[in-house]
């Protein structure tokens, strides 16, 4: 009696097909429709910007149009259909991973509870497994000769309006954060998959604006917010003199300088938006201290690569600009800063498309004498490579106490550790800087690390709450050590990071800040004739900023 | 024996089947339901701790003001999941059915049900406050949003005016079901 | 409905053998035709799919690093999970391909009462998974004893092995691989039933083997133990080697459930280059793991690279912007046309 109530209860408030129809889905995946609304999709990429990239030499992005994924008609090409299944055969012609990845998977579902995204919405389709399936389906009925002969009993399935919007829900609530492929026996990749198909949707002019404008901002200003060469040294000058005011160290810094041993390249985020200003000054207060011949670039003043999120023609695009600059200024290597997907573009992409670099030198710490072996093709190290070196070198004085504020764990960001595996060395430097540090459980961090839910250019504001249950198994870890250790700064070495991680911290858990680790390092840093602006403590005596770089801005 | 002691008989029994009840409104149920582990499962986790924490302090006569701590760890999922503000906040109903319905079931505690009556007024309580955090959740989710607008982390150079976003927002995305 | 489809395939074949093989003269098509072409499609078969896979190049270094890479030299590098020499890949390929190690990988943690953290493993999978394989192998080796005359010496002792294995006495012996295999199919099956998310995802191609080898399993067991009539190990060997010799003959009756195990066995080779189970082969080309993690230490090469895709100049952003760098005094390669005259 009390339980037909409870029926009662159940079906007063829930109507209709949300997450919430109260039963596990007894249709067919195949069967299951995508229903786009506002909210859990992007805004599409506005015309002008599709149709400046068109423009560009080298590059594709037809069918520019206004246009809207909740409406039934996304205006798309006569033969949209042949161009997808052609590019589909074009791209697996190309690329092994694909055919492997079409072929070989047996759907064991390790995969399917190892995606932060599942893990958020429960969506089925959000099971990486299945997310390749919706793919693999279209290959199988149009490549394979069992999808050919037998159809949908193969697993096959027409290329149709329906499943050209699936990809597009799916693919963009895809990281490409690999932490499905530790998982795989096979090794497979969803983060391929998603790459796949959204170069795909490219070709029949589907993509989203936060992608796709951030895009041509890099190509014309050469950084995402499309800052103009005067402006950008504007802020970089502003935050140099932000240090100035802490340290009372004047900063020496400089732009497009010709000869300068070094060229630093950070996402242009850290020079614009809290809280990546204070790791920027971070960067500016190190360099300072040991003296490094290095420069700006306004030309390439973009380490974060939004090519990686939609085709590889426009990563390769992007990221030339990296050496083209280098060689112009006749450096002898480059230093990057703290980024995720940047360090995967430069890691595994950026000598095979725009190398080789060899008008640059291996790369050779001035201060310790180092060399970086490991990076003596590419010619890039990695900022918290070459900080790990000094201090490990003892090359620079640092006051762990002077975080003595900051209970701080630290994130794994996807790209350097799935893509790179760099861990050790932003531990290395936490351990030197801040008095006390602790980590996540264990199958939250490192290689198992879970994404900020809001990478590849998904970190856009109309899709907050999408991205909040993305990153719930995220932030979900962080409460765990707030709760034990009460933990006040999630640290992390990824310019997206500290932009999502703190609006995912701001949501799940209020009170815990978000900074790079050359935030720290800055902070800790003991310079050579600084006078530290002083202030007040908490019981009134007059002490250092306890807060550092955060009471400047 | 008494409605204390029955709560305790039967507090396992009760919470399994409120976090059952409040699980099976996703997609992937079985999935959330199973596994106690809250790292891997952070849904189910969560939801499972929540529930069996706000138990105990409904059948407690404890002050509402402590249901807000386990009701926030639950709501604060549940309110940005594509749940209207009713789905949200319903299973927290659900217990007082639950309970009902399983002390029926036992002859010897059958008569406890008519002294239900301040556990469910708790129960009605804890409804409230969930119906509370469900809003300030929504509020705090909107306050990210535009944060994350004015401190420039959405940093496209036509869009900075939070005003320009607003005339592409066709409506408020929660679906109010009436 | 996707796993019945796939039930009544499986039934389809064992009837079509079995009827078939009691048609006097057809003895030949199921015992000497269709195992030759059977082999036939599955070496072509295999062969043709590894040959398409490496026509396809490998454009990029994109090997998942599950490890600490290597880079400065007080920062320990984990060899396996993130190697850099290829003796480092072989060995991570090694426990990938024989141990499963990424399955072996699938970790939980579970949060009890109180503060306590303990890790606990959901290994099942990694362990019907091993089970399932390597019974298979020995299976397919053990088999090699009737096709081989004569038998050498390692094979009786591997046949040994996993009889003894059961310790007992009499003939005939059972196999440990038997019964393991079963199991471990069994296992897999009844997870793709009971497990919602992997039944979810399950399609007609995932049961259809299973079923399949299944049958191959039973119809052998039952040839071993039960319908002995007609089975004699002599005429069989005899006509075994004589198809690997390629002097087949049929001088005696075979019981139906040998036509029928061979058969299944057929069908098998000839499913296999055409689906899933190529991952056989697949796992070997993997590229997130069969590569070393050198990217920024040696170039990788892409076949077909671009050239032409050019950044957008410096030349042209310079052009755009060349006033405000002047005025900001950032350093230009040419120089502002003098004004022309000054309002």
């Amino acid at each position: 009696m009390a339980l037909a109530k409870l029926e009662q209860l159940s079906k007063s408030v829930v109507q209709g097909p949300s997450l919430a129809t109260g039963a596990v889905p007894t249709k067919d995946w195949m069967d299951t429709p995508v229903i786009f609304k506002e909210g859990n999709f992007a805004y599409p990429a506005k015309k002008e910007k599709v149709e400046y990239l068109d423009s560009q030499e080298g590059l594709s992005f037809p069918n520019a149009r206004i246009w809207s994924p909740d409406e039934d008609d996304w205006k798309l090409p006569e033969d949209w259909q042949e161009t997808i299944l052609k590019g589909l055969k074009e791209r697996l012609d190309k690329f092994r991973s694909l055919k492997i990845f079409m072929d070989c998977c047996v759907r064991c579902g390790a995969c399917a509870d190892k995606c932060h995204f599942f893990l958020g919405t429960g969506d089925p389709k959000n099971m990486p497994v299945l997310r390749a399936e919706l793919l693999r389906s279209v290959y199988r009925n149009d490549f394979t000769l069992a999808g050919k002969l037998f159809g949908k009993m193969a697993g096959g399935r027409e290329m149709t309006v329906g499943v050209l919007k699936e990809w597009f829900m799916y693919s963009y609530q895809c990281t490409e954060c690999r932490r499905c492929s530790v998982f795989c026996p096979y090794g497979i990749d969803t983060a391929e998959v998603t790459m796949m198909i959204r170069e795909l949707l490219h070709t029949v002019g589907i993509g989203i604006n936060w992608i796709l404008e951030p895009a041509s901002n890099s190509n014309r200003t050469g950084n995402h917010m499309g800052l103009q060469p005067h402006t950008f040294k504007d802020n970089v000058d502003f935050l140099a003199e932000d240090v100035e005011n802490l340290t009372g160290v004047k900063i020496n810094h400089s732009f497009n300088r010709k000869g300068a041993e070094v060229l630093f390249i950070t996402p242009s985020a850290d020079v614009f938006a809290e809280p990546g200003l204070y790791t920027a000054m971070g960067y500016l207060a190190l360099f300072e201290q040991i003296g490094l011949d290095y420069t700006w670039s306004t030309y390439a003043s973009e380490g974060g690569n939004f090519g990686l999120f939609t085709n590889n023609e426009l990563m390769k695009k992007l990221n030339a600009k990296m050496y083209a600059e280098a060689k112009r200024l006749g450096v002898k290597y480059i230093i990057g800063g703290e980024c995720g997907h940047m360090w995967r573009v430069v890691h595994q992409y950026m000598d095979t498309m725009n190398g080789p670099a060899d008008f640059l030198e291996v790369p050779r710490s001035p201060i310790t004498g180092t060399v970086f072996d490991n990076a003596r093709s590419t010619k890039m190290i990695h900022i918290s490579e070459f900080t790990a070196d000094l201090i490990r070198h003892g090359k620079i004085k640092l006051d762990p106490s002077r975080n003595k504020n900051v209970r701080a764990t630290y994130h794994d960001s996807c790209n350097p550790a799935r893509a790179m595996g760099l861990l050790d060395e932003p531990r290395y430097i936490l351990d030197h800087v801040v008095p006390e540090w602790f980590e996540m459980p264990e199958n939250t961090i490192r290689e198992q690390t879970f994404c900020c839910g809001s990478g590849t250019g998904l970190n856009t504001d109309e899709i907050m709450e999408l991205r909040m249950r993305a990153g719930l198994p995220r932030a979900n870890a962080v409460k765990h050590v707030i709760d034990k250790h009460d933990v006040n700064m999630l640290s992390c070495v990824c310019a997206i990071d500290r932009a999502t991680l703190s609006s995912l911290m701001g949501y799940w858990n209020p009170g815990c800040d978000v900074c790079g680790v050359s935030e720290l390092v800055g902070n800790a840093l003991v310079m050579d004739n600084e006078k530290r602006a002083m202030g007040y403590d908490a019981e009134g005596n007059e002490s250092e900023l306890p807060d550092g770089f955060r009471t400047m801005v | 024996m008494d409605l204390a002691e029955a709560f305790r008989n039967y507090e396992d029994k009760i919470v399994e089947q409120w976090v059952d009840y409040t699980l099976s409104s996703y997609k992937s149920s079985t999935f959330f339901k199973k596994g106690p582990d809250k790292f891997s499962n952070p849904v189910g986790g969560n939801t499972r701790e929540a529930l069996g924490r706000l138990f105990k302090l409904l059948t407690k006569n404890a002050d509402p003001k402590e249901f807000v701590e386990p009701l926030d760890q639950i709501m604060r999922i549940r309110s940005i999941q594509e749940f209207s503000a009713s789905e949200a906040v319903a299973p927290i109903h659900a217990v007082k059915h639950i309970t009902r319905e399983i002390l029926a079931k036992d002859s010897e505690r059958k008569q406890f049900i008519a002294d239900l009556y301040d556990f469910e007024f708790a129960v009605d309580m804890a409804v409230l406050a969930a119906f509370d955090l469900y809003m300030q959740c929504r509020e705090q989710l909107y306050k990210v949003r535009v944060k994350e607008i004015k401190t420039g982390t959405v940093i496209l150079t036509d869009s900075k005016c939070p005003s320009n976003l607003l005339n592409k927002d066709k409506g408020d995305p929660v679906q109010i079901q009436v | 409905m996707k796993y019945a489809f796939s039930f009544l395939a499986v039934l389809a074949l064992v009837l079509i053998a079995w009827l078939g093989s009691m048609i006097p003269g057809m003895q030949y098509l199921f015992g000497v035709a269709i195992p030759y072409l059977a082999i036939l499609i599955f070496l072509g078969g295999f062969i043709y799919r590894v040959v398409q896979w490496a026509k396809s190049p490998v454009p990029f270094s994109i090997p998942t690093t599950c490890g600490q890479g290597k880079s400065l030299d007080f920062i320990k590098q984990d060899k396996l999970d993130c190697p850099t020499k290829t003796s480092e890949v072989v060995a991570r390929m090694f426990l990938e391909i024989f141990a499963f190690r990424s399955l072996f990988r699938n970790t939980k943690s579970e949060l009890h009462e109180g503060p306590k953290i303990t890790y606990e493993s959901s290994r099942w999978l990694w362990l019907a998974a091993l089970l399932f394989h390597y019974s298979f192998l020995v299976i397919i080796i053990r088999h090699m004893r009737l096709f081989l005359n004569p038998v050498p010496q390692w094979l009786h002792f591997l046949d040994f092995l996993d009889a003894g294995a059961m310790l007992q006495v009499g003939a005939p012996l059972l196999y440990a691989s038997d019964l393991a295999i079963l199991a471990g199919v069994l296992f897999l099956f009844g997870r793709r039933l009971v497990n919602r998310n992997v039944r979810y995802i399950s399609l007609a191609n995932d049961y259809f083997p299973l079923f399949l080898i299944f049958a191959i399993a039973s119809t052998g067991i039952l040839m071993r133990y039960f319908l002995r009539t007609d089975i004699d190990i002599v005429n069989i060997k005899e006509l075994l080697v004589g198809l690997v010799t390629f002097h087949p003959v049929i001088n005696f009756k075979i019981g139906s459930i040998f036509y029928i195990h061979v058969f299944l066995v057929s069908a098998l080779l000839i499913y296999f280059p055409f689906s899933k189970l190529m991952h056989m082969g697949g796992v070997f080309m993997s590229p997130t793991r069969n590569m070393a993690n050198d990217s920024r230490a040696k170039r990788h090469i892409n076949p077909w690279n671009d050239p032409s895709i050019k950044p957008h100049s410096y030349a042209g952003y310079e052009d755009e912007f060349r006033e405000f760098m002047v005025d900001a005094g950032i350093p230009v390669e040419k120089e502002l046309p003098p004004k022309k005259d000054e309002e």
